[in-house]
């Protein structure tokens, strides 16, 4: 049976990041970055259960009209029992790549890298792509977020969205204590902090 | 460099938002700010964002944060400024 095409929200940017403790703060400033851009951030974390992963994915990013994928994490996996790659997210950005040129309209991705020219050596196949290079850096996430995302009206500057950052990374606690979450990489945890992320740009507008 | 693309979209407001990520409503208010303001009467009255009717109005300032910390105890509670300052002026907010 053919798989039904999900509808495309037009505000919804998919996330393709690594889900560890050492991107925590990247993960922070992608989601107030995007929030305070008017975006609905989404991830693998939280989509439901009981259908194939891959149908999961491949679901989200076809409801989703914006694609980010950071590459930034291409060095070994250390942790037993194998020393590996990880190749979920060259994987998605394939997915993405596919979707995108069957429906150019559709759907838009952006590649983040940490390092300049990297890519180049380990996605040679992205030649002519310039991924956005943010130094493994809130500043740098939060810049280039703003340099691929435009608002017609009332366009963010970056410090206002370091301002958010601020907020949500210092509410982390009462995040995880509310979930009753032990990381921030859990879908109850992301869920909220999406929306404390827009709690603060509402807060900063009026004060 | 990549052409940046073109957001046309207006921002959705703080309970659109919250009802797209999948939060109940219930689950919007516990964690939306909680405002308190001075009315012309003089007394200071506690309301949700976006809310008409107030959780409770109360004589002074002191009382009105008190209340709004029990009604949510993790929530961002904002006060109206009530005085000019060299921090902030009228019509602006601060944190309690």
């Amino acid at each position: 049976m053919p798989r039904r095409i999900a509808n495309v929200t037009r505000d919804a940017v998919f996330l393709n990041i690594p889900y560890d403790q050492r991107f925590r703060a990247l993960y922070m400033a992608y989601i107030a970055g995007l929030v305070h851009l008017g975006l609905e951030p989404r991830v693998t974390l939280g989509i439901p259960s009981g259908i194939r992963r891959l149908d999961r994915i491949a679901a989200l990013i076809e409801g989703c009209r914006y694609s980010i994928h950071d590459l930034s994490r291409v060095e070994l996996d250390r942790n037993p029992p194998f020393t590996t790659p990880r190749f979920n997210m060259p994987f998605e950005l394939g997915l993405a790549v596919a979707w995108e040129r069957a429906n150019p309209t559709k759907h838009t991705w952006f590649v983040f890298e940490e390092k300049p020219f990297r890519i180049q050596k380990s996605l040679s196949d992205l030649n002519g792509t310039d991924p956005q290079i943010h130094a493994g850096q809130v500043s740098g996430v939060l810049r280039e977020l703003r340099n691929v995302f435009r608002r017609t009206r009332n366009q963010p500057t970056v410090p206002e969205m370091m301002k958010t950052f601020r907020t949500v990374s210092r509410r982390c606690a009462v995040i995880l204590a509310a979930a009753g979450a032990t990381s921030l990489f859990e879908a109850r945890a992301f869920q909220d902090l999406c929306f404390e992320a827009r709690v603060a740009v509402e807060v900063s507008s009026k004060r | 460099m990549t052409r940046p693309v073109k957001i046309t979209t207006p921002i959705p407001t703080l309970d659109e938002f919250g009802e797209r990520l999948g939060l109940s409503k219930a689950k919007r208010k516990s964690l939306g700010p909680i405002f308190i303001e001075r009315r012309p009467q003089g007394d200071y009255v506690v309301r949700r964002t976006g809310a008409g009717k107030a959780i409770k109005v109360l004589p002074t300032q002191k009382e009105a944060v008190e209340r709004a910390r029990e009604v949510s105890p993790n929530g961002t509670i904002l006060v109206e400024r009530v005085r000019s300052s060299t921090r902030g002026a009228l019509d602006k907010w601060r944190k309690a």
